[in-house]
């Protein structure tokens, strides 16, 4: 049983991080990417292939996840977001997103081939450590120092204050002297290097597997419209609450069916609560 | 009269022109079904044959989809599960009970709308990317629920399809019949296209707004169309099913869900000859060149991007787009010069002139958080008479406009016309009532003609259901037809005859203005409410303006004018009303309200 609940509270700790990305974005761009699942999907695969397939130490590994997590986040601000915001039509950056992480998950899929493949060792440790397996505790960290990165980050900081600033009103923001280009930009990239540190983190529980993305995409969505768009504690509660009710319907009922029970949550929260636990309503003007 | 004989006359030469357009496009139909039906004639080999039978299904399915995604523009990645429904419902049906495989399609077909209904009634609720990821994880959830019933479905080792009974069971015969069906969903999906739904369906994705205020009912035009097209997506199932003739859960990858949607994205919105292209191009184009095939999805995912952003409407219409900015005429300025007696004369009604109550909107109160936008405001609107609505930025006049039209409702007081009560009524039930609006910054469909624009507007006396629609039924054509012929008299009456074929991208401000009061008097108003008619106008234009403002109140239409251009609104108006910090300040006849001391301090200035 306590197995159960730290195994969903792994999971959870994952989703929980992919909502925390989903918001990093979301705050300088209105948008929400469907290649935030991708990012994981990358420091996963890059961080197996530097370690296996390039022999480099563990926290070059790290560091080398982390910066194909940063490029590819830059990219896709300067890809599939720059170019499309400022067209009327609402529905590009959706389009634009998807293509890229269509794109980048079947190129990983040619190149890493389309099996999970396992991911090492990151700490040495025997693999009986039962609950205080590193495959467990390490998400369940990283997620706890971003998240608190992230707020210290939003109240410390200058750059952080700008992004408040630009998700509270970004032409205003741009009004002031606020370069909203660049703060986005880098908001994309600081969103791809934390989610290749916790796609890293997070591979001996994802494997080194292609397809994860979409599924990261697809549940890291759920915790947060469930925790609510654009609050980080919301997506770190949305995040384990999702984990931890899926582990454990598995645990009850089999695993056949914790996509239907993780978006059923998702129905129920949104009918009770359009705007999630901890979203802010938004009236909507014509 | 002389001034718009011209324009006229080019109008009819362009209808003549029109009809000869039809007799080619009739031929070009006729050549390419023969050229259809004697397909299995002209292909070389079995292989090339049963690609043309895979387009074939694929082409039911994505032409309900288009519906969804090209035209209301949800954007569905979902219909994949929708396709493995329908194929397991056929394998199950024909093969495991050993009935009739026409019994078990539309077995397929039933069980794809109703899944359709079961997902679209929560999914289409939900915004952009909500449903997106709902209808994705609904392609996840189909998956799940094959896995684990395996006594029903095979799980994951699969399960054996049978094929279709005599005459169908040659390769050709499955081919003929699959065209067959594919025909029925080209008819009806072109039926909804051409007629009145496909400009309401547009709206719907092009302006939510401008939909909702010609009372389009979006919700459910939505849910009409998602169930519609996971119909198509079922028998399109069972059809593909039969093809394969044994399927697993890996037959319905995601990267099929991206197929369809990317051939529908890349053939352009808003068309149904472009993603037909699109789903033959895409489907074609891997196996004539084996290295595309390997790359498969990468390869769609690229052309997504490049679509994108290179060309966003798809391909089809930016080429559309481009010949009608090169067309002769196309960026010839006119002078917008309506025709005031054909105006007066098409929108007489006797049984206006004979109603006598008033739009009232009585001790209206709103709040926003803790603003107080409208604090206890009466406003009565008399037919007839042209009542002005002015104050400075921020009085509340938008907000009472919104109100009146149902975009907000009354936190106190109430908004009735006679008896009725309206306030909690939605917007869309206001051309019912016939109540109607323009919009300060102009809402109109951009990728539409002018004459479409208007003909939606016409949309209220529109009865004809979506069944009644795809099947193309007498009553559908028949008020297709009357709404366009209002349409163009409305537009002749405005002044827009000369434009009444451009794309209203290419029309300029004062075209716009004149096209948002045609299209709301196409949904034939006891009131109309102008929100800034003025605004970007010259001197000239508002002299037009004023005259068929005019001309709506002599036939009885009660006018509401917000305005900031004072001396017009003095001008024309019968009545003055004005606020300021959401409260009423002044209201009566204009020369009183212009000398109020008040007035003059918050707003008119000394």
């Amino acid at each position: 049983m306590g197995t159960v609940l730290l195994s969903g509270l792994a999971i959870g700790a994952v989703y929980a991080s992919t909502a925390l990305v989903y918001n990093v974005m979301y705050s300088t761009s209105k948008v929400l990417s469907a290649t935030t699942g991708h990012i994981f999907m990358l420091g996963a695969v890059f961080g197996a292939w530097f370690i296996v397939g390039l022999g480099a130490p563990t926290i070059i590994a790290l560091v080398g996840a982390i910066v194909v997590g940063a490029a590819f986040g830059f990219a896709t601000e300067v890809v599939a977001i720059r170019r499309v915001l400022n067209r009327s039509d609402q529905h590009l950056w959706l389009l634009s997103t998807l293509a890229v992480a269509t794109i980048v998950q079947q190129a990983v899929g040619l190149w890493w081939g389309s099996e999970p493949k396992p991911f090492p060792r990151v700490l040495p440790q025997d693999f009986g450590a039962g609950a205080l397996d590193q495959k467990y505790w390490l998400p369940i960290f990283v997620m706890i120092a971003i998240a608190v990165g992230l707020d210290l980050f939003y109240r410390r900081t200058m750059y952080g204050k700008i992004f408040l600033a630009m998700s509270e009103d970004a032409f205003a923001a741009r009004a002031r002297g606020v370069a909203t280009d660049r703060v986005r930009a880098v908001s994309y990239l600081i969103s791809g290097a934390v989610g290749g540190a916790a796609g890293f983190a997070a591979g001996q529980l994802t494997f080194a597997y292609f397809a994860v993305g979409l599924a990261l995409t697809l549940n890291g969505f759920i915790a947060l419209a469930v925790g609510g768009l654009g609050s980080n504690v919301g997506a770190v509660i949305g995040g384990l609450a999702l984990g931890i009710l899926s582990t454990f319907a598995t645990y009850f009922f089999g695993g056949e069916y914790q996509q239907t029970i993780s978006i059923g949550l998702l129905l129920i929260v949104l009918l009770i609560k359009p705007e999630g636990l901890l979203g802010a309503r938004k009236i909507r003007p014509v | 009269m002389i001034a718009t004989g011209r324009p006229k006359r080019e109008y009819r030469s362009a209808q003549r022109e029109g009809t000869s357009v039809n007799a080619k496009k009739s031929i070009l139909l006729l050549l390419a079904g023969t050229g259809l039906i004697a397909l299995p004639f002209l292909v070389g080999d079995r292989y090339q044959l049963h690609l043309a039978t895979l387009i074939g299904a694929y082409w039911v399915l994505i032409a309900g989809l288009n519906l969804v995604t090209g035209f209301s523009g949800q954007l569905s990645v979902g219909h994949v599960g929708l396709l493995a429904i329908g194929a397991y419902a056929f394998a199950i049906v024909a093969g495991k009970l050993g009935m009739s495989p026409m019994i078990a399609v539309a077995v397929a077909g039933a069980m794809g709308g109703s899944l359709g209904l079961v997902l679209g009634l929560p999914a289409l609720r939900l915004p952009d990317f909500y449903f997106a990821m709902a209808t994705l994880a609904f392609g996840f959830m189909v998956t799940e629920f094959v896995l684990a019933h395996e006594q029903l479905t095979g799980g994951g080792i699969g399960i054996a399809v049978p094929g279709f009974p005599a005459p169908f069971d040659t390769q050709r015969g499955t081919y003929w019949l699959i065209l067959i069906f594919a025909a029925i969903a080209t008819f009806l999906t072109w039926n909804v296209a051409r007629l009145m739904w496909g400009r309401a369906l547009i709206s719907i994705r092009d302006s939510v707004v401008t939909a909702r205020a010609v009372g389009v009912p979006v919700y459910r035009a939505k849910l009409t169309v998602f169930v519609f097209s996971g119909v198509s997506a079922g028998v399109a199932g069972a059809l593909f099913a039969s093809l394969q003739s044994y399927i697993t859960p890996d037959t319905f990858v995601f990267d099929l869900g991206m197929f369809f949607f990317v051939s529908i994205i890349i053939g352009g919105r808003g068309s149904i000859l472009g993603p037909f292209v699109g789903t033959v191009v895409l489907t074609a184009l891997p196996e004539l060149a084996s290295p595309l095939a390997k790359l498969g999805t990468f390869f769609y995912g690229l052309l997504l991007l490049a679509v994108v952003l290179l060309v966003p409407e798809g391909v089809g219409a930016s080429v559309q787009k481009l010949i009608a900015r090169f067309r002769p005429g196309a960026r010839e300025s006119h002078v917008v010069t309506p025709d005031l007696a054909s105006l007066a004369s098409t929108i007489a009604r006797p049984d206006v002139d004979s109603r006598t109550e008033s739009l009232d909107a009585a001790a209206v109160s709103i709040a926003f958080g803790g603003i107080k936008a409208l604090d206890s405001v009466s406003l009565e609107l008399r037919p007839g008479e042209i009542h002005g609505l002015i104050g400075p930025n921020g009085s509340g006049k938008t907000t009472l406009l919104n109100l009146l039209s149902g975009y907000y409702q009354p936190n106190a007081g109430s908004v009735k016309v006679g008896a009725e009560n309206l306030s909690r009524e939605p917007v869309q039930r206001r051309p019912m009532l016939g109540i109607a609006r323009t919009f300060q910054k102009p809402r109109l469909l951009t990728p539409l003609t002018v004459l479409d624009n208007v003909m939606l507007g016409c949309w209220r006396d529109c009865k004809a259901g979506f069944l009644e629609t795809a099947f193309g039924l007498p009553r559908a054509r028949r008020e297709d037809r009357t709404a366009r012929q209002y349409a163009e008299k409305l537009v002749a009456g405005v002044g827009l005859a000369h434009a009444i074929g451009r794309r209203a991208s290419l029309l300029e401000h004062a075209e716009q203005r004149f096209l948002e009061i045609a299209r709301a008097l196409a949904a034939r108003p006891r009131f109309i409410m102008l929100d800034e008619p003025a605004g970007g106008l010259t001197d000239a234009e508002i002299k037009h303006l004023t005259d068929v403002i005019l001309v709506l109140r002599d036939a009885g239409l009660g006018v509401l004018l917000v305005e900031h251009h004072t001396d017009f609104v003095f001008r024309v108006c019968d009545r003055v009303t004005t606020l300021d910090l959401g409260k009423m300040i002044k209201h009566g006849p204009p020369a009183a309200v212009q000398a109020d001391p008040e007035v003059i301090r918050v707003y008119l200035g000394a």
